[in-house]
């Protein structure tokens, strides 16, 4: 009785204005999950029904249905929220009211009447109906002055204020979330609320996030066209994608979406949608490596059946002119599909090229040896400095190395040969077989390798690492099989060809001439180390000390992985922290269509005893947790967890009968005290157990300190002795003297590009770089296209 | 694929990761070098051992990225450059904001994609 005096006690004082009705919500709540004799149930419901339809239609109360409704109690009715409290004025002490929230976006427009107006806003059931019972925790930074904030459970969210960057900003970020939900992808939950006109968009907070990476980017490019259709510019920057625990990805920054960039300053979105994919393309080449022509035809195909409910969507909240862009930019998405389309049926016409002849120069011209006139020549041939000179591409590729290579001939074009011709040259030198894969740039991959073989001008490539020419791939890590024209395709090289290809362009099939001079990577190194003589007994010196600054810098974060990472697992054992479960829960509840029927009408989601007992009280207990019926037979359980007072209430009753809602007619449908479930299991347990490690960490105070302090100092020292070394290393050299020197200097300073000029200078065809980037066969960089052979 | 081999995205990415000034173009901002002289060391013997982007620490994947944006962005400017029949040395600083404001509208960029942030 003790427990119901004090809400009836809390409810006078709401009615008087002392206490806001969020703690009065907070406080029947309470007293629902303490109050051993009180249990939900379909006839409470329907005297709360009964109740406030009395309200709303101005009916004269029943003193029995009165006394049965607790104080506290809200209910929504056409998306009003109402709470029963003291009511000073009214038929009876205890009556209905709106519920009094002055910072919410919709009750704000809705409280001046009862006759609310359908409109797909809503109010989100998930999130706190005030905006004022939020908590600032701490600022997150960000150029839109994100802050994580905690409600009155404790849970946490991201708050981001239009007085930040704009509310206009902050809307669009809302929408864009909106219809990244409706087009079926993971954002986190959220809700925009209205602080006397300015705008605040809240997030839920997603605990142990991390940043996606390039494991994920195969995930991240399933949604690409919709990230290029709102226009999403910043998507995969930064940390605007996480992943969660169970491995989800979320889009948790989407204020680039739209008309806005992610500093809040506006872009042109219009219709043009093919405009913002050609950007997207351009710079995140990385995310969509793997998709195809075909993949990425399929992913517009599937957005296009979105298109009625997207367009229908923004109308009915009341965004007309987005509505109509976005229906264009839909319209438009045909056209880009046709263009892929296009792209893979075009047949490539042959060059006409292919039967003039080739000149090719006598070898003496060939290989001749460069005087100090000609040398001069050339490196005068490319302006700049030294760096300039190595690294200045033209749409031939290195300019440098074209222009030697072209004083050689060796851009003449490679001998063409029929099919019969190849494989008989390849057996007689199976480890001189090549491949090389083309994609698509400018034009198709088919073209290019026309170019290559049949075009007199020579593209001379434009990235490598082992030095500026045209990389192919030698099938030299085949023991002799592999080389054959029935099963060459499953040699390790072709493989690797094919990744180059995107595994949808051209493999070149080729063979580098039994003649032709070819210098091996190291060697060809150790040759230009000889060009300059120095004394660089003071290098190896700096060069020791580098070496064994490394080896303490490896110990000294060795160390400070261990004592956080051991700190970390104690706490979380101590604290009965179950890693299943905690990836598990979000997963499975997720992963039921709690929206679907059957034929008759009725809800398949998965009964309570299945779902509650099969699933939810394993979670619990496997974390420590107690669960306890609440009466006999009651089919009500008591949620208890170890690290929290906080219990949660679940019953059959709750669970089955109105328990299933949606945001709004275009999203998916949840359960409502399963998701409250999920919250307080979070808040409740896994939220305090990370706050526990945060606190350990910090409280390893002078140990990690200095630890800290002693990485940072020999980083720093690392750093110093790695410029010394340079200068040692670079005293005798002026780059910018002669060609030579410039590329001993670049060679030191990690610019091995410079190898391939010098390669050209001294008359090498090729370089040779055995397992180069440890893939298993040899990487064989042409410098004498003429002397490749390739197939028909 | 292609664009998650070291060898490519790699190699692209580490003539911008060592030096104070990444372009001598295109005026990014942020701490620079990205790696000191014996981090670029280390990182460029890693490209030589590594096949996939993957393959490299998360620290040295973000670093990896920012070196290749770098790149991209200087390629695609020369390129207008170009196309535009322009001599960015001999340009005035006005005419070089100016076409740099172009050029980054043009490709879809705003001044924030200029600043490199780790």
């Amino acid at each position: 009785m003790e427990l119901l005096e004090a809400l009836y006690r809390i409810a006078e004082l709401n009615g008087s204005g002392d206490v806001p009705d969020y703690v009065l919500v907070k406080a029947c709540n309470n007293y629902k999950i303490n109050c051993s004799y009180f249990i939900e149930s379909e006839d409470y419901d329907i005297k709360i029904s009964k109740s406030i339809s009395d309200y709303l239609n101005n009916n004269e109360p029943e003193d029995e249905v009165c006394k049965a409704v607790l104080p506290g109690t809200t209910k929504v009715v056409d998306g009003v929220v109402y709470i029963y409290t003291a009511t000073p004025g009214a038929k009876t002490q205890y009556d209905w009211r709106v519920y009094s929230n002055p910072n919410s976006a919709l009750n704000t427009a809705k409280q001046t009447s009862k006759k609310a107006v359908i409109s797909q806003r809503y109010v989100n059931d998930l999130f706190p109906l005030e905006l004022a019972s939020f908590v600032n925790i701490k600022k997150l930074g960000g150029s839109t002055g994100a802050e994580l904030v905690k409600d009155s459970g404790g849970a946490q969210y991201v708050m981001k204020k239009g007085s930040n960057t704009s509310s206009a900003h902050v809307e669009s970020e809302y929408i864009a979330n909106q219809l990244y939900e409706i087009l079926g992808v993971r954002t986190p939950d959220y809700e925009l609320y209205d602080d006397k006109g300015e705008k605040v968009l809240v997030s839920k907070f997603i605990h142990n996030a991390t940043v996606v990476s390039a494991s994920d980017y195969n995930e991240l490019s399933k949604n690409f066209i919709i990230d290029a259709f709102l226009a999403n510019r910043d998507v995969y920057q930064n940390d605007n994608c996480l992943k969660d625990a169970s491995g989800r990805i979320y889009r948790v920054d989407n204020g680039s979406c739209l008309s806005f960039r992610a500093g809040g300053s506006t872009k042109k979105f219009d219709e043009d949608v093919a405009n913002d994919l050609k950007g997207m393309i351009q710079y995140n080449g990385h995310v969509i490596a793997n998709l195809s022509d075909q993949d990425i035809i399929d992913q517009i195909t599937d957005l296009q059946t979105k298109k009625d409910f997207t367009v229908d969507f923004l109308a009915a909240s009341g965004q007309q002119s987005l509505s109509d862009i976005i229906s264009k930019r839909f319209d438009k998405l045909e056209d880009i599909k046709k263009e892929y389309e296009k792209k893979i049926q075009k047949k490539v016409a042959k060059s006409a090229l292919k039967n003039a002849p080739r000149n090719l120069l006598p070898d003496a011209d060939m290989y001749k040896e460069f005087d100090d006139v000609e040398l001069d020549s050339i490196f005068k041939s490319v302006s700049g400095s030294w760096y300039d000179k190595v690294m200045n591409k033209t749409y031939r590729g290195w300019e440098l190395v074209e222009n030697i290579c072209k004083l050689r001939g060796f851009d003449a074009r490679p001998e063409v040969v029929n099919e019969n011709t190849y494989w008989q040259e390849v057996k007689k030198n199976p480890e001189n077989q090549l491949f090389r894969g083309l994609t698509k740039g400018n034009k198709p991959s088919e073209e290019y390798a026309d170019d290559f073989k049949y075009d007199d001008e020579c593209f001379y490539g434009s990235v490598g690492i082992y030095g500026s020419g045209i990389y192919f791939h030698a099938n030299d890590n085949s023991s002799g099989k592999q080389h054959d024209k029935t099963d060459y395709k499953n040699s390790r090289a072709y493989g690797h060809a094919l990744q180059y290809a995107n595994y949808q362009g051209t493999v070149i099939d080729a063979l580098l001439s039994p003649k032709a001079k070819i210098a091996k990577y190291k060697d060809l190194i150790k040759q230009l180390e000889a060009e300059v003589v120095f004394d660089d007994s003071q290098a190896k010196a700096i060069q020791s000390k580098i070496n064994l600054l490394k080896i303490d810098l490896k110990e000294f974060e060795d160390e400070f992985h261990n004592v956080t990472y051991n700190t970390e697992n104690n706490v979380r054992n101590a604290m009965h922290w179950d890693q299943n479960s905690y990836i598990m829960h979000a997963i499975e509840i997720d992963a039921v269509n709690w929206g679907a029927i059957d034929e008759h009408g009725n809800p398949t989601y998965p009964d309570f005893n299945s779902f509650f007992h099969g699933k939810i009280k394993g979670w619990v207990e496997a974390n420590g947790g107690t669960v306890t019926e609440k009466a006999p037979n009651s089919n009500a359980f008591i949620l208890k967890l170890p690290n929290s007072k906080q219990t949660f209430l679940l019953s059959e009753y709750t669970y089955m009968n109105n328990a299933i809602k949606q945001k709004n007619a275009f999203t998916k449908a949840y359960n409502y005290p399963v998701e409250r479930f999920r919250d307080w299991f979070v808040t409740n347990h896994f939220a305090i157990i990370n706050k526990k490690v945060e606190e350990e960490v910090s409280n390893l105070g002078d140990k990690i300190t200095d630890l800290k302090s002693e990485i940072m100092r020999v980083k720093s020292e690392l750093s110093d002795q790695g410029d010394e070394l340079n200068k040692v290393k670079n005293k005798n050299v002026n780059p910018d003297k002669d060609i030579i020197s410039c590329c001993v200097h670049a060679v030191k300073t990690g610019r091995e590009e410079a190898l391939g000029i010098y390669a050209a200078v001294k008359g090498y065809d090729a370089i040779k770089v055995p397992n180069g980037n440890g893939i298993g066969n040899s990487f064989i960089v042409v410098l004498n296209r003429s002397k490749v052979i390739v197939k028909e | 694929m292609r664009e998650r081999l070291l060898s490519v995205i790699g190699a692209r990415a580490k003539n911008y990761l060592d030096r104070k000034v990444p372009s001598s173009i295109i005026p990014f901002t942020g701490s620079f070098p990205l790696l000191n002289s014996v981090e670029f060391e280390d990182y460029v013997e890693l490209l030589k051992t590594k096949m996939y982007l993957t393959d490299l620490s998360d620290k040295l994947q973000k670093i990896t990225l920012l070196g290749n944006k770098m790149a991209l962005m200087e390629e695609s400017f020369k390129e207008y450059l170009k196309r535009e029949n322009l001599e960015f040395k001999t340009m005035s600083s006005k005419e070089k904001t100016s076409h740099l404001l172009v050029w980054l509208e043009e490709d879809n960029l705003s001044t924030n994609d200029l600043k490199i942030k780790l």
